[in-house]
């Protein structure tokens, strides 16, 4: 039994099939990229794991961590999961964020809610946390609003809140999307660190294969709903099986020449 | 539209309003006018439908003439209100910053002033009527539509395409054809049905107190003044002009949500 | 070095934020005090201008000349506009709105006693419509999509079409005429001494006013807390393993308030709007019944004074809830 068993999940809104009959497992502490475009159900496979999808959707199929069947749980015994055994971080680092509330107390959030701890401990680990995820000066960023932090700061933050609790599961979805390139490397590099330091599983959601590929070594490769292939990372560059798979390889490799070029030249 | 509820009450309510108003120009059972005092208060029978008031007129009739006014008075009241309130935001969103400025807040300024405390300023300048209500409530109601419109026209002059029809010289009125109205069509079908609405329970309220319409003319508040003396002997006669500005105005309220999740149903649209 | 700028930074905000809010106020206030003046000077040109003569229409038709220039002279009325508004102004702000023209009474001490009405009057409806119609509004956002928030969200919906005076004889009808249990209206002559009589007097006009606004508040909180539950920092929290519930008492409670917040600076105006209507159904003798009995007998001075000092009022309140409103919301004041 592996630590994640997904079996023919199926999402569907009302008669639109969004996600088709798609099974993949994950072992723990192993890492799995998923790629597609936008609208390939890619993020409604993580919700649909996390148990987040949106009221209209459907999931039919199997979610299994640690043998639990999470597409059986209520919402609320999904809630006791969700922070502490599985967690994950969204896409937009302006919006994921409640801009009314000191980032340091929304860090201090799960480990109030799952480990009970007294808000003066959880601010104390808040800052522990935002050590660990490369903030500067974390003593004094924890009483920051999220307006008055960079992209990146943020999008750390939202690492910090994920990973608050130790999650065996951590499922990270266009982490680097919203953010300059010069930030991108830095926070993927902050997210491997995590991951090998807690021992995690990895789910990592992409659009674009070379930033996927410096993360995982199992990529999935998702179209219109559907896993077209799902491979080891050298296999994939060196023989895709699929059409789509193809185009992807061959884009990644023209654009990482691009961005080669580009760093070669830029004076950073 | 089978999934829009909404839209589609609304549409019957309104149609059936309009619908008792238009035939009330024809036909009614009775004179509304008509006194009878040997059938006064009488509960309602086959002859009556809804019963009699207390000096004897058929309480049917009143209300199908009371309708005409109250739709009439919406009417001209949206008119004047949406000519008026659309034409000053507008004009405000369009015009150099600090006449925007000072627009904006004299806006504010009559949007405190509330309908009704208007009307009864007015009512104390030129006595109670129709008209001194119909001004009353399109004033007021108008500085709404303003604000509104005033706040929407300037989300679109900063979005990016109207941006780009400046680069290329369009002229103001140009972009206020092309760019604007369309854009804003919708938000102002929405308005309007939400200040004829207004304009209802505003008239009502006012004929109740005795400053908007003024006897012999029918009307739904008035009726349901009248008919509050004699609660003891006939509750039910109060029940009725209530209902019917019930159903009237839920029915605008229903068009205006309709035509709003219908238009854009993922996107929320922000009220403020 | 970067630190020492961030640092920099960090304690000049700090001292911007305290800055900001004082700046803040001290706009709102200024807006608040020019709007007032506007206002009354509008309300002042509309009943000093508009009804013609006003010492024709204190004496009649029939008033002899010399009759005329007196009382003119004697209420000021030969004074250009301006002189005569500003006169009126620098008396009003000291609480001083003069005699009424036809009747000679004190116009500050009669609102102040009729308030003693209809202030508790709008004081229990409010707190009636706060306390029931927020927290069905947020229940009924948390399950919009199922039975319960939709029935609730319909509720509301037939709610604002119903007429405020239409729920007051109806009340009437079924708890004074039907059942006796209260007062189908009136006020006890001896005023707050006997208050449980007063309080029983005030329950179905308070109860008929908090409807309305109830209905209205719970569509604002219904429409706050949806977009509240929308937003993506709401799916932030719950990935950290809030319930519904929970996620919102702890991230959407100011974000859903502040709308709402916000929107009962325009309450106050329906509500003293609701008020006259009240006071009318129920026959109460508040400021909005002497309101309506002034204009009945066109006391142009008196509705005056009273118009004004109802706008100073709603003005008042709004002032406060803006100020409160940029307490609470840091955003409103950082970006100025």
């Amino acid at each position: 039994m592996k630590f994640l068993e997904v079996e023919n999940l199926t999402i569907s809104f009302g008669n639109k099939v969004v996600v088709n009959s798609v099974s993949f497992d994950l072992a723990a502490g192993e890492r799995l990229g998923v790629i597609g475009e936008s609208g390939s159900g890619k993020t409604m496979i993580a919700l649909a794991v996390i148990g987040l999808l949106p009221d209209t959707a459907t999931a039919t199929g199997s979610i299994r961590l640690a043998g639990e069947e999470l597409l059986r749980l209520s919402d609320q015994q999904m809630s006791a999961y969700r922070g502490k055994q599985l967690a994950m971080v969204f896409q937009e680092p302006l919006t994921a964020l409640n801009p009314l509330m000191r980032v340091g107390k929304q860090i201090a959030q799960p480990l109030l809610n799952h480990d009970k701890v007294s808000r003066k401990a959880g601010i104390t680990r808040a800052i522990e946390l935002c050590a660990s995820v490369g903030l500067p000066d974390p003593e004094h960023i924890v009483r920051a609003y999220p307006h008055q932090l960079s992209g990146g700061q943020r999008q750390r933050i939202g690492l910090a809140i994920a990973i608050a609790c130790s999650p065996k599961l951590l499922i990270v979805d266009e982490p680097t999307t919203a953010l300059d390139v010069t930030v991108q490397k830095e926070v993927l590099q902050t997210i491997n660190d995590l991951v090998e330091q807690q021992g995690s599983s990895l789910i990592f959601i992409s659009h674009d294969l070379p930033v996927v590929s410096t993360m995982a070594e199992d990529i999935a490769v998702l179209r219109n709903g559907e896993l077209v292939e799902h491979a080891n990372i050298t296999a994939l560059f060196n023989n895709p099986q699929h059409e789509y798979s193809k185009k992807l390889v061959d884009l990644a490799r023209a654009t990482e020449k691009e961005f080669s070029d580009f760093t070669k030249s830029s004076t950073l | 539209m089978n999934q829009n509820r909404n839209l589609f009450f609304g549409i019957c309510l309104v149609a059936f309003s309009s619908t008792m108003a238009l035939l009330s120009v024809f036909w009614t059972p009775y004179d509304p006018l008509e006194i009878n005092p040997d059938v006064s208060l009488a509960k309602p029978s086959w002859a009556h439908l809804l019963g009699t008031d207390v000096l004897g007129r058929d309480v049917l009739s009143n209300l199908l003439a009371g309708s005409r006014t109250t739709l009439i008075t919406a009417f001209l009241v949206v008119i004047i209100t949406m000519s008026l309130g659309v034409t000053t935001g507008i004009g405000a969103a369009l015009s150099p910053r600090w006449f925007n400025r000072t627009a904006i807040y004299s806006i504010d300024i009559v949007l405190a002033l509330p309908a009704v405390l208007f009307a009864i300023v007015l009512a104390a300048i030129r006595g109670p009527s129709t008209l001194t209500a119909v001004i009353a409530i399109s004033i007021a109601t108008s500085a709404a539509v303003a604000q509104v419109t005033r706040r929407e026209v300037a989300v679109v002059l900063n979005s990016d395409f109207v941006l780009a029809a400046k680069a290329c010289n369009s002229n103001k009125l140009k972009i206020v054809q092309k760019h604007i109205v369309p854009n804003i069509r919708a938000s102002l079908f929405i308005q309007a049905s939400g200040a004829a609405a207004i304009a209802i329970l505003a008239e009502s309220t006012l004929s109740y107190l005795g400053l908007g319409t003024t006897p012999p003319a029918p009307s739904w508040g008035r009726m349901l003044a009248s008919s509050q003396q004699y609660l003891l002997i006939d509750p039910v006669v109060a029940l009725w002009p209530g209902l019917a500005i019930i159903i009237t105005v839920l029915g605008f309220n229903l068009l205006g949500d309709g035509v709003r999740e219908a238009l854009d149903p993922t996107l929320r649209k922000s009220k403020s | 070095m970067m630190l020492e700028m961030h640092t920099q930074l960090r304690q000049s905000r700090k001292n911007n934020s305290l800055q900001n809010l004082v700046l803040y106020i001290v706009r709102r206030f200024t807006l608040f005090v020019g709007s007032l003046v506007a206002a009354s000077a509008l309300v002042f040109l509309l009943l000093r201008i508009l009804p013609g003569d006003l010492a024709q229409a204190k004496l009649g038709i029939d008033a002899s000349p010399d009759a005329l220039m007196q009382t003119r002279s004697e209420f000021g009325l030969d004074d250009p506009l301006i002189l005569q508004f500003l006169k009126w102004l620098s008396h009003a702000s000291r609480g001083d709105l003069g005699v009424s023209m036809l009747t000679g009474v004190n116009i500050t001490q009669e609102i102040v006693s009729k308030a003693t009405v209809t202030l508790p009057l709008i004081g229990l409806a409010s707190a009636l419509a706060l306390i029931f119609a927020i927290p069905l509004g947020m229940y009924s956002a948390l399950n919009f999509r199922q039975r319960k928030g939709i029935t609730i969200s319909a509720v509301s919906q037939l709610g604002i079409a119903i007429p405020t005076f239409w729920v007051g004889v109806i009340l009437v009808t079924i708890f004074s005429v039907k059942f006796q249990i209260f007062p189908s209206g009136g006020f006890p002559d001896a005023g707050w001494s006997s208050w449980s009589s007063c309080l029983e007097s005030l329950v179905l006009p308070a109860t008929t006013l908090a409807l309305g606004q109830g209905a209205m508040l719970m569509r604002f909180a219904r429409s706050a807390t949806i977009d509240v539950i929308q937003q993506e920092y709401f799916r932030t929290a719950r990935a950290t393993g809030l319930t519904r519930g929970q996620a919102l008492q702890i991230h959407g409670m100011r974000n859903s308030l502040l709308p709402v917040v916000s929107v009962l600076g325009m309450q106050i105006a329906t509500l003293i709007v609701g008020a006259i209507i009240v006071e009318h159904v129920f026959a109460l003798p508040g400021i909005g019944q002497m309101l309506l009995q002034d204009v009945s007998i066109r006391d142009y001075t008196k509705v005056q004074g009273t118009v004004a000092a109802t706008t100073a009022a709603v003005f008042f309140v709004s002032f406060l809830i803006d100020a409160i409103l940029g307490l609470l919301n840091p955003k409103s004041r950082a970006s100025q």
